[in-house]
């Protein structure tokens, strides 16, 4: 009963007990032999929950507050506050844009949604760990939870191979991430945040004052070089980048997006990188600010090749999914170009892009859910390209929706894509990284290129007829309208998401401070 | 006041373009007038308070640009100068106006063209009033926009859309150079307007400017690119051949524009940066030997010259040319005196001309008229008097200011002032040579148009004449009215308008020069006169062997074809540039170089990087996992490679790495 | 003294049995190295004085997670794979990548702890004397007990969810609920059918 002592993390408690009665509930129901369809109600519950979730997160209310509960472990500031809202809001909406693709591909299993639910408990966690433990834990269970919905779709092999990967690379990355705490632990002798921030908040000159710089050697090497701490860092870092999909690392992303069911590749798209940038921002910018001159470095390098990559990558590309995924390592890249700068402002447009990421992932995904093609025989899953031929003379409503959402990421002027990534741009260049800053405005034209190819496919296209889709059902139908209207509302009104970020990143800052 | 001195030729203008439709060609001329006498009786009184009463105008209007350090504002300066040459160009403008409402009447384009010189004229008085660089350069491209639609107003015309571009291109020599000298002044002075600049010029007078690791005087290098801008617009030697060409416009807009306003405007440049010129002698120097060159050559070119606008386009350019060498020798007012009596009285020349042109059916050559003295007698007098005036015949303007230069360049005692002495001197002899030439030709000798032309040959109306009558009063008076107040010892007329150093002044000097030296210019010219005019009565064919000879012939065609100026830059300089052009510029740039590097070749090049990252995507799980490795050790590696050699190693190195993969992954595929 | 060397032994047979996992051919034999480096992994763990741990290590990877996977070895009758073409290919690359690893990580640890760290001096002869111990004592269960139950309960749930969701996903992947495929009448199949593809004889 110690548990509930700590009464601010009732909205996780209250998740995980949910999953807990939602397994039970579905397998009392299941077992009968009669084998009822439960699949759209446990969905429905999850929304529920997800949304009494929210209700409990809002009521919580710990704006400007800063929390540490549970020895340490656990931090509750308006950052973990704030993306846990919006993954909440975000996976809502997730849900009811699955709930028909998960119908028409006959993945019938109510695990699914419970699967999910997992996946976000874990994602909650992340936005709220302030400890290498239990950072650790809550990404292994998302992950896991991941590794089983790539795999869902039982009669598919790309799927169970998707599943296989996904299991075998992230154990990997996981390894990695052990490896990496395990020397910070062995040099620092904790594993907590608050602790690493403490201990490595020193700057040289103060080290030097204390201890003098050639009293004790150990102090020398571990504080001041850095060498282990940053071997350590490395380790971590690239065990999150993986997590991630960033350019060295992204090759699984590819083929698990790939391979997985389209609902599934929804979720790994949009929903878990903005906790794992948080979780990147607590151990780098918040514990070891101090060694930001080193591991800026890095960023950097890994940064400029995501983007290359991303945008180069996206190029060949003749599936929609796989161009998605190029599109989705792009973005990262960008991200990470705003992180590198290590500033106020690289903090703030970093949040924003990322949040505007997550909507146009949103947004798109959605959309790619909604067509279904009207083939009687294969319910082909994974898009072609051409499948959109002319998508604007049979939907001209969600072709032109389409098309600004894709103009929209791809960052021309008028739209509200547009406006975060000239934030990243000018950051950079406050930064002084004039090259990092032109290139990646290369790069960003580059990939322009795919995403107006889609928008020339669904207008341009020089073909007499286009395809056939199902008509998309008329309560959806709303919810992707209201979509396309926050779009634009926050084309009409940047404010908006900038006012959020900023508050964000200064609150967080004063905690660093 | 002095806002609506300068805005209400726009407010014409506006009104007699945009709406002239409406207002009808009466109505268009009775605004664009009424707007131009006002504006004429506004800088009398602004000549009045500012020139008579010594109090300048200064008037900060509204700021332009604020960049920075870049401040400049509409800002609006009266000082003497500024009045003079207010004075000057609205009266000539507005008399242009006047004129041409009757020679332009037959045109149906009477409003545009009426609208194109007052926005001409509301231009130029930018040109003069503005109080910093930029101001005045906003002018300076304004006039020169007018003169190009003026000398293109009939645009069906091949022969004025060549003059047009002619001028337009040459002027934008000058143009460049005036704009790299007020670059230059930005970029070392911090600032364009007027006040800041000349005060500052004394402190950095040995300052050196640096460019491509040459180093020059910095004011020279100034005044020098200064001087480029003025050559161009005032048809000095070298970017003169346009300003003949230009004649090719109506006759008004040759009086207004390519006599009295804005071919002087290089001369006023130069008298209102005196402050400049006056610290760098080298340059005055050149400006010395550019501006005599400049006078005895068109007045050589134009001895021989058949075309009677020509002719005074010639005289224009040359006594141009006196004007700037006075300004080269330090004597900036006598400069502008000079342009003051010559905007009069060549205005009165070429409005003449319009008139004998416009009696004699559009004809322009001198050799298909004569004999007009009995059928056009006023145009007669007007042009007898207008003539002497440039002549320099005693007591008429010209004497008053031509003579003062020759004297100031006698008085300076160096090489350049001899110089320009003796070119002056031979200049004036030829001048008053093919002045007589001219009235001789035209008038007096025996009639040798066709004959129903000449029947039809009468005195214009009103309007023309009136106008002409209004500019004889100062051809012949001005000069000795303001001889004094202008040029006079002692005299604080300019008040700070131009500056001159105390070792470059030499007033006094010229006083004192031997009594010869003096009187020959006068001598000169009236030999001139009288040696034309006695050739061209009864030693006509002594002239016709002369021409004849071998000699004579080439002698003829040398000055026949302006000294093969034209012949020179169309065939040599300008086919260098097409050829240039062609081969290099578009053959091997455009369509070679960037061509490669950008649509062919970069696309080309990023879809085959595209394939090969694509590639990477292999399906093999190991080979991702070893990807993985490979990703850490590189950033290890990385960590490593910094501790060893951070402080030698320079980030921007693995751009230079991005862009080698470029071409390297581009050979082996 | 005796304690340093039987951790040198030990590490060395971690390593020793490790590669051998990876480089033999024979699965089984993979396996049974894998269950080598356990047991001497679980060793050193009891050399630290963790006996807990190091027994529990036993018996779940040993005992459960390794016979696990001998069972299915033996039961999918895996045949050997002969590695050496593919492996001659990679080899020099590979090794190239792993050799530099392995320097990066020797270039680190080393300099870190060249230090006058009182214990780094005779690391053979380094036998510390556990106060704590003799003063306080303190079973391992206990205090990881008193560790896992109120300091990190969170993490100790987080775990417990992270095992169901292991269950539960498992369970799902490999359920095949007994839904019976619709019939339908594929009119292509229909027409395809012939009298030579259909009868067998």
């Amino acid at each position: 009963m110690l548990i509930f002592k700590e009464i601010q993390l009732l909205p996780e408690i209250f998740l995980g007990i949910s999953i807990i009665y939602l397994i039970i509930h579905g397998t009392f129901i299941s077992v009968n032999n009669k084998y009822l369809l439960i699949q759209n109600s446990i969905l429905y519950l999850s929304i529920l929950i997800i949304a009494m979730f929210c209700f409990l997160l809002l009521n919580n209310s710990i704006e400007y507050n800063n929390f540490q509960i549970f020895n340490n472990t656990i931090i509750l500031d308006y950052l973990s506050f704030s993306s846990k809202a919006w993954i909440a809001l975000i996976s809502i909406f997730c849900f009811l844009m699955v709930q028909r693709y998960l119908a028409v591909q006959k993945i019938n299993y109510f695990e699914y949604s419970v699967l999910i639910l997992f996946a976000l408990l874990g994602i909650f966690f992340i936005c709220s760990s302030n400890d290498l433990i239990t950072a650790y834990l809550s990404i292994e269970l998302q992950s896991l939870s991941f590794y089983i919905m790539a795999a869902m779709k039982k009669d598919s092999a790309f799927s169970a191979d998707a599943g296989l990967k996904y299991f075998i690379l992230g154990a990997f990355s996981s390894s990695l991430f052990l490896f990496g705490s395990s020397i910070l632990y062995g040099v620092s002798g904790t594993t907590n945040f608050e602790d690493l921030k403490n201990l490595f908040f020193l700057t040289y000159l103060e080290y030097e004052s204390i201890y003098g710089v050639d009293n004790y050697s150990f102090v020398k090497h571990v504080f001041i070089d850095g060498g282990l701490i940053q071997f350590a860092l490395v380790f971590i870092f690239v065990s999150l980048l993986f997590k991630l999909a960033v350019a060295p690392f992204h090759l699984w992303s590819l083929d698990i997006y790939e391979g997985s069911p389209s609902s599934s590749t929804f979720f790994f798209a949009v929903v878990p990188k903005l906790a794992i940038f948080i979780l990147i921002i607590r151990i780098f910018y918040s514990s070891f600010f101090e060694y930001s001159i080193k591991w800026r470095y890095y960023i950097v390098v890994v940064a400029m090749l995501t983007v290359i990559v991303g945008s180069f990558g996206g190029l060949e590309q003749k599936k929609l999914k796989s161009l998605l995924a190029y599109s989705s390592i792009s973005h990262m890249g960008y991200t990470l170009i705003a992180f590198s700068t290590g500033t106020f402002e690289g903090m703030q447009s970093m949040l924003c892009y990322l949040f505007l990421y997550m909507i146009a992932g949103l947004c798109i995904w959605s959309i790619f859910l909604l067509l279904q093609l009207k083939y009687k025989y294969s319910k082909k899953q994974n898009k072609d390209l051409t499948d959109l031929n002319l998508l604007s003379k049979s939907n001209n409503i969600l072709a032109l929706f389409f098309s600004t959402v894709l103009l929209s990421i791809a960052g021309l002027p008028p739209m509200v894509g547009f406006l975060v990534k000239i934030g990243i741009f000018l950051v950079s260049i406050e930064a002084s990284m004039y090259f990092v800053a032109i290139l990646s405005i290369l790069c960003s034209v580059i990939s322009t290129f795919y995403y107006i190819r889609i928008v020339k496919i669904m207008y341009f296209e020089n073909s007499v007829a286009g395809k056939l889709y199902y008509p998309i059902q008329s309560n959806i139908s709303i919810l992707v309208v209201c979509l396309f209207y926050f779009l634009l509302f926050l084309f009409v009104n940047p404010t908006l998401i900038y006012l959020f970020s900023y508050k964000i990143t200064l609150l967080l800052t004063m905690t660093v401070v | 006041m002095y806002l609506l001195l300068v805005f209400l030729p726009l407010i014409g203008s506006c009104c007699a373009g945009l709406f002239g439709r409406k207002l009808g060609p009466y109505g268009a001329s009775c605004v664009t007038v009424t707007c131009l006498l006002i504006t004429f009786f506004l800088s009398l009184f602004a000549f009045y308070e500012v020139s008579l009463l010594g109090c300048c105008v200064y008037i900060k209007f509204i700021p332009w640009i604020n960049s920075e350090l870049l401040n400049v504002d509409w800002g609006f300066l009266f000082d003497s100068l500024t009045v003079v040459m207010c004075c000057v160009v609205t009266f000539v403008s507005s008399i242009v106006h006047l004129y041409s409402t009757e020679y332009m009447a037959h045109d149906p384009h009477l409003p545009r063209f009426m609208s194109y010189l007052s926005l001409f004229t509301f231009f130029m008085l930018i040109l003069v009033t503005a109080d910093n660089f930029i101001q005045m350069f906003v002018g300076w491209e304004g006039v020169g926009l007018c003169s190009y639609l003026l000398i293109n107003f009939w645009f069906t015309r091949i022969q004025a859309n060549k003059a047009a571009i002619k001028a337009m291109v040459l002027n934008r020599i000058g143009d460049f150079g005036l704009v790299i000298g007020i670059l230059i002044i930005f970029v070392e002075y911090k600032a364009v307007d007027y006040a800041t600049v000349f005060a500052v010029t004394p402190i950095l007078t040995n300052k050196v400017f640096s460019f491509l690791s040459f180093d020059f005087d910095l004011t020279s290098i100034i005044c020098f690119f200064l001087f480029i801008g003025a050559v161009g617009k005032s048809a000095q030697l070298g970017l003169h051949t346009w300003l003949p060409d230009a004649m090719e416009g109506p006759t008004p807009v040759s009086a207004l524009i390519h006599a009295a306003t804005m071919v002087t405007a290089g001369v006023f440049l130069i008298a209102r940066t005196s402050p400049l010129f006056e610290y760098t002698s080298s340059v005055l120097s050149l400006v010395t030997v550019v501006g005599a060159c400049t006078a005895f050559f068109a007045a050589t070119v134009g001895l021989l010259q058949n075309d009677l606008k020509r002719v005074i386009a010639y005289s224009t350019c040359s006594q141009l040319g006196y004007m700037v060498f006075a300004c080269g020798l330090s004597n900036y007012s006598v400069g502008v005196f000079h342009l003051v009596n010559h905007a009069f009285f060549k205005a009165l020349l070429f409005l003449g001309a319009g008139s004998i042109i416009h009696a004699v059916a559009d004809e322009q050559d001198m050799r298909k008229m004569g004999g007009l003295k009995k059928l056009v007698p006023f145009t007669y007098s007007m042009m007898v008097i207008g003539s002497l005036a440039l002549i320099g015949f005693p007591f008429l303007t010209g004497f008053y200011s031509k003579d003062v230069i020759l004297e100031v360049a006698y008085g300076k005692y160096t090489l350049e002032g001899h110089f320009s002495y003796i070119l002056g001197t031979m200049g004036a002899f030829l001048t008053a040579f093919y002045s007589t030439r001219l009235v001789y030709l035209t008038f007096l000798c025996r009639p040798n148009g066709y004959k129903p032309v000449i029947c039809k040959a009468y005195d214009s109306s009103y309007q023309i004449c009136i106008s002409l009558f209004l500019l004889v009063v100062p051809s012949v008076l001005i000069g000795f009215y303001a001889k004094d107040m202008i040029i006079g010892f002692g005299s604080d007329f300019w008040g700070n308008a131009m500056f001159t150093t105390t070792e470059n002044m030499n007033r006094i000097d010229s006083e004192f020069i031997t009594h010869i030296f003096k009187i020959l210019p006068v001598i000169l010219s009236l030999l001139g006169a009288t040696l034309s005019f006695l050739l061209y009565s009864f030693g006509s064919r002594l002239l016709v062997q002369l021409k004849l000879s071998v000699l004579g012939k080439k002698i003829y065609h040398f000055f026949n074809k302006k000294w093969f100026f034209d012949k020179v830059y169309n065939e040599q300089i300008g086919q260098f540039f097409f050829t240039i052009s062609y081969t290099i510029t578009y053959k091997v740039i455009d369509r070679g170089i960037i061509e490669i590097f950008g649509p062919m070749g970069l696309s080309s090049i990023i879809t085959k990087k595209a394939s090969y990252i694509a590639k990477m995507q292999t399906g093999y799980l190991y080979h991702y996992t070893f990807l993985i490795l490979t990703g850490l050790t590189l950033i290890l590696g990385l960590r490593q490679f910094w501790v060893f050699a951070g402080s030698l190693a320079d980030f921007k190195i693995f751009i230079l790495f991005f862009m080698l993969s470029f071409f390297l992954v581009n050979k082996k595929t | 003294m005796i304690v340093n060397l039987f951790f040198y032994f030990f590490s060395f047979i971690l390593i020793v049995s490790a590669l051998m996992t990876i480089l033999s051919q024979n699965s089984i034999y993979s396996v049974l190295f894998l269950v080598l480096s356990f047991v001497s992994s679980s060793s050193i763990l009891f050399l630290l004085e963790c006996e807990y741990i190091s027994l529990i290590f036993i018996i779940i990877y040993v005992g459960a997670i390794a016979v696990l996977f001998l069972f299915v070895v033996m039961m999918l009758d895996v045949k050997t794979v002969y590695l050496a073409k593919d492996s001659l290919k990679y080899f020099p690359f590979g090794s190239f990548i792993g050799i530099v690893f392995l320097i990066e990580i020797a270039l680190i640890i080393p300099t870190t702890f060249e230090s006058a760290n009182p214990y780094n001096v005779s690391f053979l002869w380094n036998c510390y004397f556990d106060w704590f111990n003799k003063l306080d004592y303190f079973t391992e269960v206990m205090s990881i007990g008193h560790l896992l139950y109120t300091d990190y309960i969170i993490q100790f749930l987080l775990s417990g969810n992270i095992l169901l969701l292991a269950t539960v996903g498992p369970v799902t992947l490999v359920l095949i609920r007994s839904t019976k495929p619709t019939k339908t009448q594929v009119t292509f199949k229909q027409l395809s059918r012939t009298y030579s593809s259909v009868l067998h004889i």
